[in-house]
């Protein structure tokens, strides 16, 4: 059985159809992308998936369980986490603390042995100290040292873009989503970015379910594509045999000259 | 480098020698306060002290609600009276000692955090407002109509009795008041620091980010709510025994804004701020009462209000006083004394940095 499959997901806008009938699996370890126009439904899919929206039908499912119809908490615990399109980053706290919020559900730490922590030699003390090391190495893999102390709010775009990523993977989930890691960046940084996640990747033997504009890094890292439009599917594969797909290029890549996009 | 890293610094309470230095002589001035007061100045600045060691307690309760975790509560006078008045009966009528009394008291205001904090789920902005000002309100309506609690007529609050030690000057009272305000910033400060803490800057942050990371928002918002209310009901537990005498009337509206004009003044989500903004306020609030007896000012107030507004408009300069403050702060410094504090700091080591280099 697959490790996360997702049947017959449909969720509705009023009468507008968001996501209609999808369907697919993740492998372990594998990237899987979905890509099509603006408007497809890949984010509303993103916000089914870890619980933000509550599907009108259909199921998914990590490792045999049903994430449907679970508060965003609960799914976060089973082993999901996400980064956002537009960066929803806890702008006044610093990156270590951001990354902190990822070790969360790893801590112990409540209300009173918070309130009344003693020294280093206390439990909160002592938890402190050893979520944050684990949150550090993060900080050294993703190259982010300079900014440890630094409110994320004021880092530049690219680096908070970055910081996400690490804060989704300071979870250390079995599925990671990442909603258009690379929107708005240069040619460098997207390179840079890919990258990471490859790394990230193979460092943490996480799936990543990527949605993205860019096709070449799609074509590039993908072991699976979806191709969605109006909230249905319309293809899916390895990168190669979704290109020859002929729906696909009338839907996403353009009738003519599917070539000139993937250059 | 980062490999050797000491990560307790992060959230350690010293973090440098100096740190210490400046630590000793606050203390060592908050120990000396009353001699100083009684011997130097009038004993009613010990009074003062009292007072805004309990204002002190409510503005960092409402500052983690309010500050950090994002929610509005214009209702903490409410909880703040449920303290005064729990404390005062169990000591008073129940005969109960004043520290349990004040425990279950402060409990009894967390329980209705708790429970207002149940709406506050899906109320946000305006609507929380309204919703937390109606609690605040109805509170002090329902103990104006409970005879035991001595209705309008208001309560006595007895003698503060902490086992063998009959607290009975302000000077005594003073001690006891210090040390829970200084308790009170000692453990806001590390929830702040440690992870429930994060999680409510996180949900101030980005809600729903908050949730992916695995925040059960419904406990923690309600969480905040019920930490905030028994900061408010330990205040209110200790004003009772300020004034010797509590009246429903006390814990108005304005009490509710006088808490969070506090925070804003301050600065919102800063501990250090809020512990500013209510000295500051607290201050400007019982020297104001008394501006009419000062030489000068206090005829031409008198005057000006009389040609200009009604008689009753002198009564109220605290309050155009403070009006005036939080305006000027929005505008000038929207992150408050603790905004001000941040820049002079700035100002200093770019300046040293700059002496060093040259």
């Amino acid at each position: 059985m697959a490790f996360f499959r997702v049947e017959e997901l449909s969720m509705w806008f009023g009468g507008l159809a968001a996501l209609d009938g999808v369907g697919f699996e993740i492998l372990q370890g594998s990237i899987f992308s979905v890509i099509g126009p603006n408007g497809a439904g890949k984010t509303t899919l993103f916000n089914c998936i870890n619980g933000i929206y509550k599907p009108a039908s259909g199921s998914i499912l990590l490792n045999g369980r049903e994430l449907t119809g679970q508060k965003p908490h609960a799914i976060a615990k089973l082993g999901v986490a996400r980064t956002f399109q537009n960066i929803e980053l806890f702008s006044q706290m610093t990156l270590m603390e951001n990354l902190m919020l990822g070790r969360h559900l790893f801590m112990k730490t409540g209300l009173f042995r918070g309130g009344f922590m003693w020294g280093r030699k206390s439990f909160a003390g002592r938890e402190e100290v050893l979520h944050r090391k684990k949150a550090g190495e993060l900080i050294e893999l993703l190259e982010l040292q300079e900014y440890r102390g630094r409110p994320v709010g004021a880092l530049p775009y690219g680096i908070q873009k970055r910081v996400e990523l690490g804060r989704a993977l300071a979870m250390e989930p079995k599925l990671i989503l990442l909603d258009e890691p690379c929107a708005g960046m240069n040619a460098e940084e997207r390179r840079d970015m890919i990258m990471r996640i490859k790394t990230v990747k193979e460092a943490l033997g996480a799936a990543v379910f990527l949605i993205e504009h860019d096709m070449a890094i799609v074509m590039d890292i993908s072991d699976q594509v979806l191709v969605m439009n109006f909230g249905k599917p319309v293809a899916q594969g390895t990168p190669g045999q979704v290109q020859a797909h002929p729906e696909v290029a009338a839907a996403y890549l353009g009738e003519d000259d599917p070539d000139e996009c993937l250059a | 480098m980062d490999m050797e890293r000491d990560h307790y610094e992060d959230v350690a309470f010293f973090t440098s020698r100096l740190g210490v230095f400046w630590f000793v002589i606050l203390a060592s001035g908050l120990l000396l306060f009353p001699f100083i007061a009684s011997n130097y100045l009038k004993t009613y600045y010990i009074y003062v002290a009292n007072c805004i060691a309990v204002n002190v307690i409510a503005a960092i309760g409402l500052n983690l609600l309010v500050g950090c975790t994002g929610q509005i509560s214009l209702g903490h006078a409410g909880f703040f009276a449920a303290g005064a008045y729990a404390t005062a009966a169990l000591t008073g009528k129940l005969g109960a000692p004043f520290l349990p009394a004040l425990l279950i008291a402060a409990s009894l205001s967390a329980l209705l955090g708790f429970l207002l904090g149940l709406p506050a789920l899906r109320l946000e902005g305006p609507y929380l407002s309204i919703a937390t000002l109606g609690f605040g309100l109805t509170i002090t309506q329902i103990i104006g109509k409970i005879q035991y609690l001595g209705a309008r007529q208001g309560l006595h609050a007895p003698d503060l009795v902490i086992g063998p030690f009959n607290l009975n000057s302000d000077a005594e009272k003073y001690y006891l008041f210090a040390a829970m305000a200084f308790a009170a910033c000692l453990f806001a400060r590390n929830l702040m620091k440690t992870r429930v803490g994060r999680a409510f800057i996180a949900i101030r942050d980005s809600d729903v980010a908050a949730s992916t990371m695995g925040v059960n928002l419904m406990i923690y918002k309600t969480l905040a709510f019920a930490v905030s209310a028994f900061f408010a009901g330990l205040a209110g537990g200790l004003y009772a025994f300020v004034l010797g005498y509590i009246q429903p009337d006390t814990f108005n509206l304005l009490m509710s804004i006088m808490f969070l004009a506090m925070i804003v003044v301050g600065g919102l989500g800063s501990i250090s701020g809020a512990v500013a903004g209510a000295v500051l306020l607290t201050w400007l609030d019982l020297t104001l009462r008394n501006v009419l007896d000062v030489p000068v000012l206090g005829d031409w107030l008198k005057s000006l209000s009389q040609s200009y507004f009604s008689i009753t408009g002198v009564s109220n300069i605290q309050y155009i006083v403070f009006g005036s403050i939080m305006v000027l702060i929005m505008l000038f410094e929207p992150l408050g004394l603790h905004g001000i504090w941040l820049r002079t700091r700035q100002y200093w080591k770019a300046r040293s940095d700059r002496g060093r280099r040259g």
